[in-house]
């Protein structure tokens, strides 16, 4: 891990080798290449645990409902905003049947066996929705964030919570080092030069595609499919090929703090990806930011024993219970650590950051092996949402109806997501 | 230094396969067991197949019915429907997505416990049991047919095997296992087309990964001039005096130490500094760590204080700060014998490792490393083994590794007459050049806490010597192997070979890409592209050596490199063209494309000749290639990734560190390989029961059979008692059912039923509540588990799992056996007696053993057949593949389903050579 970080870090600042495709994207702010518009751009932000918490001590009472509830043990770190965020209970995918994935359909509710003829399946995820629409004003039409590969434990398959308009998973970048070069690492050469290495970039897909053209003929339609993929791959290239020319003469920006130590683990590791979600739509290099924190890694780093499947099994007066409740007050100091940044963070016009986002912070999976009511933190005030209270939904009403909520809100053109059957209107302000 | 008194060959580097198993000396003793419980074979092969032949249906036995009027249809029926959901019309047989999902919500209800309502009539245990189990296992049984490929097999991505295996292939480059795009996870397994998916960033990985190839490629052509140089290490030139001075240093300190200490305890003990001890907390403050620390700053209410600059201290706490607990252990060693000509490694702290940091230049290749050393008798066998790795970045005196070790080494030599040890390893671009070697060890920390501080309190000082280590040498690179075809092609295009560098490039890019693409030829209009790449890079890097690169890396994204296609027609299959068969095979057996053997018979067009084939299959399977084979599909097919979830608790479990794991792991891969490369003794049931393990000194030590030694792996005939022999006496299998600190009989039980009787549980249901009435009580395991028995949606699937996993309770987390499970109060003798749900019982893990081999040796063949096809193919085992895992299993049946037979029964199928 330590080399490849370094290695990639080289790279990054590099000296244009030509395999360096992403680091090329050079990084600039929209807002500093046009005029600045007028009112700041709306921002959504989904962060995705995995495994889920504690239920008796993170969910509040079902019958203490409204703005005056109390707020449970799992939540007291987040006291201090209790009227900036909602939690919403009732919900339920109706699809989701695997008890342990808890990121793979949290943002679509698709079902698993939905194509016929596949053992798997997945749609479109609702951060990619307003991707869709969102991203063309951005340096990067959303951003993935995940926590290393192996540490996968808790959210199922996928490389990240986002899937594209095929249901296909979206890769992630995977450390905060990682996630901090693409963001802010200097890119030195001089413009020609790298005017030089985009078009060398396009030849080289030019010319796989010559081959990718050539190889689909007398192929089967399922094996055009699988080679779509590796067209579709080149497209994407392509896009981000032509976004990258775009904002080439945007001047650079400026880190707005130090690079990340490389060893960052758990709990601060989680601490810096808030820090730089921050800075990504502060900076308004994207406007759609998903992330998969990790699991085992949180734990180890806060000293609680047991490993996340394990600890998801709690047992009340057991040693899991203690750490799986240590779990969820890390999540929620974090989280209020990531209200607070999002609340001094002002925008051009004088006003905070945290006044243009919203966000959801949960899973698929409630806890244990249960799929119904997962847990569901909504907070930010970019989608006039109203928050500040324990809203119990009718049993059973499909998640994708929050997701729909919150995407309508955002101003996002949806008129349903997956199998939801309405916005929340007890949700809206 | 005296001569080499053995030599042992050796694991290669990153525990690639020893690939070689030396057979011992076979005895033929059948372990002798009571059999009181031998049952005819119910479930014989012909009911089994019959069953299957017919047109598969997910249909749920009609007698439920009953159970649905009973508990259900009062206000489920057509004409209530309440809450919208009208169960008298469901089809019992299941036909599409739509009735497969109303019947997991009736499923789901049941299970949460939501239906039938409170106040209704509740179905009693067994009934609901059993219709839950039967619902569970038609709705696994419906899933699967609309999820059924139609024996279609759609194009496969290279897998990171198959990627990694093709690009040393052609470059003869190894690229890092932990760069590789990754292979994604849907539960299928990695040779299914559908499942591998490509995106963007893994096309630029590849991109990347392949310019890295290339210029690895340069550097191992540039090391083939290179002289090889030696470079030794006598660590008692540099351990042993540092640790000498260490000692002399803490003892010099240690006596101005012990001479303020002297002053501090007179002062204190003066009747007039009686309130002292209260005031700086009580008496346990007294203790010396805690009153040095706390000194400081009360030192004007000590009467008579003593001065610690009078000693040359700073202060109390410093004086306290730098006192090393560890100088009897430091001063033990320091004091042994052989001192003078090598060094005692210590287990942590001081001479914890040696370093191989040699000063030269270290280009690509391969090195040897050779070590000279001996272990003493008084330590038991498990210490006396070596792990050679890259030391730690950071440097603390430790024995700490960067990453896993490399590989264990057997020490057997003794420090009075020591043993060469050699080995290789493998030296690529971004490998650390420098090595290390410590006594294999668990983490640090638990070391240091857990074995230290108890040792030190025995023998006064802390861990026993173990190894004594001579020198350590490394020497390369070694001579390269055979040239790869990038190299022939290079040898082939000389410099001043053509007309012109453009067309040097051209010829060389060309026949790059017909060995990329597996004999294929690219698009004309591909290598023009390709050239002109090549010329813009000219421009810029000058040289023809560098501008090459990046049009030679391109070849290695391409999709005809990327992806094994074969064309078709969906509908009408069609027989592979020889090249394709060739292709098809090598990918199956080696996981890397076809030699050139393999590749003159497709040319030849005398693949599609059945002897032929027959032949090539066992010349496939005898190379080394063949471990890539055995390892990726014994991987997926014994869900062994479960063995990398934990890291073991090393205070519970010290032996298991990670080259246990390592060898644990290779184990079962070893025993399939001998089966594999059997003639007539490869019967599957081997690894059901067996008389015999295949293992090395490690594991051997591990499972306490003596005698043998060295790290490769051979076959051991077992004593009669042995619990060992058969995959469920393997170390791997315990611990894949464990959490690193205890068994778990329900994974180990949910596995059995799985991967050795053919009866997979349905996969966990969600929502079911979970018990937690027991928590508090001070119940054994089996206690506890007992409580699955009072609910319903737990007995359905626990009645069936928990028996068995009981029944391997004797084997602890580590894959140890016991007797007795916990220590001191909560001890208690374990009781594996069981009984198979509504079949036989047993008594003891010989039992169940017995049983499972006499019984279900059928079962356990058609499960390995199913994954087999799925490998082998490339699509989940489907409904479609029933015929054919029938001939297959029918073609095998006569010798007793050998492996051998079985892959060539696979082979020989009309659907292996169709697209």
């Amino acid at each position: 891990m330590r080399r490849n970080h370094l290695q990639r870090r080289q790279f990054l600042r590099g000296t244009g080798a030509l395999i360096a495709l992403p680091a090329l994207e050079s990084i600039g702010f929209r807002r500093f290449a046009t005029a600045a518009p007028a009112a700041p751009p709306k921002r959504l932000m989904f962060m995705g645990i995995g495994y889920g918490v504690t239920a008796e001590t993170w969910f509040p009472d079902m019958a203490d409902t409204g703005s005056g509830y109390k707020l449970p043990e799992g939540l007291k770190p987040l006291a201090r905003y209790k009227d900036d965020f909602t939690i919403v209970q009732g919900c339920k995918h109706q699809f989701s049947r695997q008890a342990h994935w808890g990121s793979t359909y949290w943002l679509t509710g698709a079902n698993q066996y939905g194509t016929p003829g596949q053992s798997f399946s997945n749609t479109i995820s609702a951060d990619q929705v307003a991707a869709a629409q969102f991203g063309q004003h951005t340096r990067y039409t959303s951003i993935q964030l995940a926590s290393d590969a192996d540490d996968r434990n808790g959210h199922g398959p996928g490389d990240s919570l986002a899937w594209d308009q095929r249901g296909k998973p979206l890769s992630a970048w995977s450390s905060p080092l990682e996630t901090y070069l693409k963001l802010f690492a200097a890119d030195d050469l001089p413009l020609a030069q790298r005017k030089a290495m985009l078009a060398e970039k396009r030849s080289v897909l030019d010319s796989v595609m010559i081959e990718a053209k050539d190889m689909q003929r007398g192929l089967t339609q399922s094996d055009t499919d699988k080679l779509d993929e590796y067209f579709q791959s080149i497209r994407d290239i392509e896009t981000r090929l032509s976004k990258a020319e775009q904002w080439m003469d945007v001047p650079k920006s400026e880190a707005p703090f130090v690079e990340p130590d490389e060893a960052l683990v758990g709990r601060s590791e989680i601490e810096m990806m808030y820090r730089l979600m921050v800075a990504a739509i502060q900076t308004d290099n994207t406007r759609v930011i998903t992330y998969r924190e990790p699991g085992s890694r949180l734990l180890s780093s806060i000293g609680a024993g047991g490993n996340p499947h394990n600890v998801s099994h709690y047992r009340i007066g057991g040693e899991t219970e203690v750490s799986s409740k240590m779990r969820d007050k890390a999540h929620s100091e974090l989280l209020a650590g990531l209200i607070d940044l999002l609340k001094s963070t002002k925008e051009a016009d004088g006003s905070s950051l945290f006044d243009h986002v919203a966000l959801a912070f949960g899973s698929n999976i409630r806890s244990i092996h249960y799929l119904n009511n997962p847990p569901t933190l909504i907070s930010g005030g970019g989608a006039g949402l109203k928050l500040g209270q324990n809203l119990v939904l009718e049993e059973d009403t499909p998640l994708n109806n929050v997701w729909l909520t919150m995407l309508q809100g955002v101003g996002v053109n949806a008129q349903s997501h997956g199998d939801s059957t309405g916005v929340v209107s007890e949700l809206q302000a | 230094m005296p001569k080499a008194t053995a030599t042992a060959q050796v694991l290669s580097a990153n525990y690639r396969p020893n690939l070689n198993i030396q057979i011992g000396p076979i005895r033929l003793i059948r372990k002798i067991r009571p059999m009181k419980y031998v049952l005819p074979a119910i479930l014989s092969l012909a009911a089994t197949f019959v069953a299957a032949q017919d047109t598969p249906r997910a249909q749920l036995p009609e007698k439920h019915f009953d159970f649905l009027e009973s508990y259900c249809l009062d206000c489920h029926d057509a004409d209530t429907s309440k809450g919208e959901v009208n169960l008298e019309d469901l089809p019992f047989h299941i036909e599409n997505i739509e009735q497969a999902e109303s019947w997991q919500k009736v499923l789901a209800t049941l299970n949460s416990g939501e239906m039938p309502p409170e106040k209704k009539k509740q179905p009693e245990g067994a009934e609901k049991a059993d219709f839950l189990d039967e619902l569970a296992q038609t709705l696994v049984t419906a899933r699967k047919l609309l999820a059924d490929s139609g024996g279609k097999i759609t194009m496969r991505r290279l897998n990171q095997r198959d990627y990694q295996n093709s690009i040393e292939s052609l470059t003869g480059v190894r690229l890092n296992e932990d760069k590789l795009p990754d292979d994604g996870s849907s539960g299928d397994f990695d040779t299914v087309g559908a499942s591998l998916f490509i995106s963007s960033d893994k096309f630029e990985q590849y991109l990347e990964l392949g310019r890295h190839t290339i210029d690895e490629f340069y550097e191992r052509r540039a090391a083939r001039t290179v002289e090889p140089f030696v470079y030794r290490v006598e660590p008692e030139e540099t351990l042993n005096v540092a640790l000498r001075e260490k000692v002399a240093r803490n003892e010099e300190y240690n006596r101005r130490f012990d001479a303020l200490d002297a002053e501090l305890q007179a002062a204190l003990a003066l009747p007039e500094n009686a309130g002292f001890e209260k005031l700086i907390g009580g008496k346990k403050a007294l203790s010396n760590q805690l009153l040095y620390r706390k000194i400081d700053l009360h030192l004007d209410k000590l009467k008579g204080a003593p001065n610690p600059a009078d000693h040359g201290f700073g202060n109390f706490f410093n004086a306290v700060k730098f006192y090393d607990k560890a100088t009897p252990y430091h001063k033990h060693y320091a004091g042994l014998p052989y001192n003078d000509t090598g060094t005692w490694l210590q287990l942590t702290m001081g001479s914890a490792k040696v370093v191989v940091a040699p000063p030269n230049d270290m280009p690509v290749g391969t090195y040897k490393i050779r070590i000279r050393a001996g272990a003493t008798d008084d330590t038991p066998e498990f210490r006396h083994f070596l792990e050679l790795g890259h030391p730690s970045e950071r440097e603390l005196g430790r024995g700490q590794l960067d990453g896993f070790p490399l590989q264990a080494l057997h020490v057997t030599g003794s420090p009075a007459d020591p043993q060469l040890i050699e080995t290789q390893v493998e030296v690529g671009k971004d490998t650390t050049r420098q090595f290390a070697i410590r006594e294999r060890q668990p983490g640090w920390g638990a070391l240091r806490k857990f074995y230290f501080y108890p040792a030190a309190n025995r023998n006064g000082y802390g861990h026993e010597p173990s190894i004594w280590v001579d020198y350590v040498e490394i020497e390369g690179p070694l001579p390269q192997g055979e040239p790869s075809p990038l190299d022939q092609i290079y040898e082939e295009n000389p410099a001043r070979s053509h007309s012109s560098d453009i067309e040097r490039a051209r010829s060389i890019l060309h026949q790059f890409a017909v060995k990329a693409f597996r004999e294929r030829q690219p698009k004309p209009e591909f290598i023009d592209a390709l050239v002109e790449v090549y010329q813009n890079r000219l421009a810029i890097d000058k040289q023809f050596d560098v501008a090459i690169r990046t049009p030679l890396s391109m070849i290695l994204a391409s999709p005809r490199f990327l992806f094994l296609k074969e064309s078709g027609q969906e509908g009408s299959p069609r027989a592979l063209d020889d090249l394709e068969v060739a292709v098809r095979l090598s990918y199956f057996l080696w996981s890397s494309p076809p030699d050139s053997e393999l590749l003159a018979l497709a040319k030849q067009k005398q693949l599609r000749d059945p002897e032929v084939m027959r032949s090539e299959v066992d010349r496939l399977i005898q190379d080394p290639r063949a471990h890539e084979f055995v390892s990726g599909l014994a991987h997926q097919w014994l869900d062994m990734k479960r063995l990398d979830f934990f890291q073991f608790n090393a205070q519970r479990h010290r032996e298991f560190d990670e080259s246990t794991r390592a060898a644990a792991r290779e184990e079962v891969y070893q025993s399939i390989l001998h089966l594999l490369r059997s003639n007539d003794r490869g019967q599957l049931k081997n690894l059901l029961d067996s008389d015999y393990v295949i293992v090395n000194g490690l594991l051997a030590a591990h499972y306490g059979l003596d005698g043998v030694v060295g790290d490769e792996f051979r076959k051991v005939s077992l004593p009669k008692d042995s619990p060992r022999g058969g995959l469920l006496g393997m170390a791997a299998i315990s611990a894949m059912g464990s959490d690193g600190i205890e068994s778990s009989p329900v994974e180990r039980g949910a596995w059995v039923l799985r991967h050795l009787l053919h009866a997979p549980p349905p996969p966990a249901p969600a929502n079911v509540p979970q018990l937690s009435r027991l928590d508090d009580k001070p119940l054994t395991k089996r206690g506890k588990l007992a409580a699955h028995m009072e609910e319903a949606q737990c007995a359905s699937c626990h009645r069936k799992i928990d028996p068995i996993g009981f029944g391997l309770e004797n084997f602890d987390a580590a894959g140890k056996w016991r007797q007795k499970e916990g220590t001191g109060r909560k001890a208690h003798q374990i009781d594996a007696a069981g009984a198979f749900h509504n079949g036989p019982a047993f008594a003891d893990f010989y039992e169940l053993q017995d049983l499972i081999a006499a019984n279900y040796e059928d079962q356990f063949a058609r499960g390995f057949t199913e994954a087999l096809i799925e490998y082998g193919l490339g699509r989940p085992f489907g409904f479609t593949d029933e015929e054919l895992a029938l001939e297959i299993l029918s073609k095998a049946e006569g010798n007793g389903f050998q492996l051998r037979d079985l892959v060539q029964a696979l082979v020989s199928s009309k659907q292996f050579g169709t697209k």
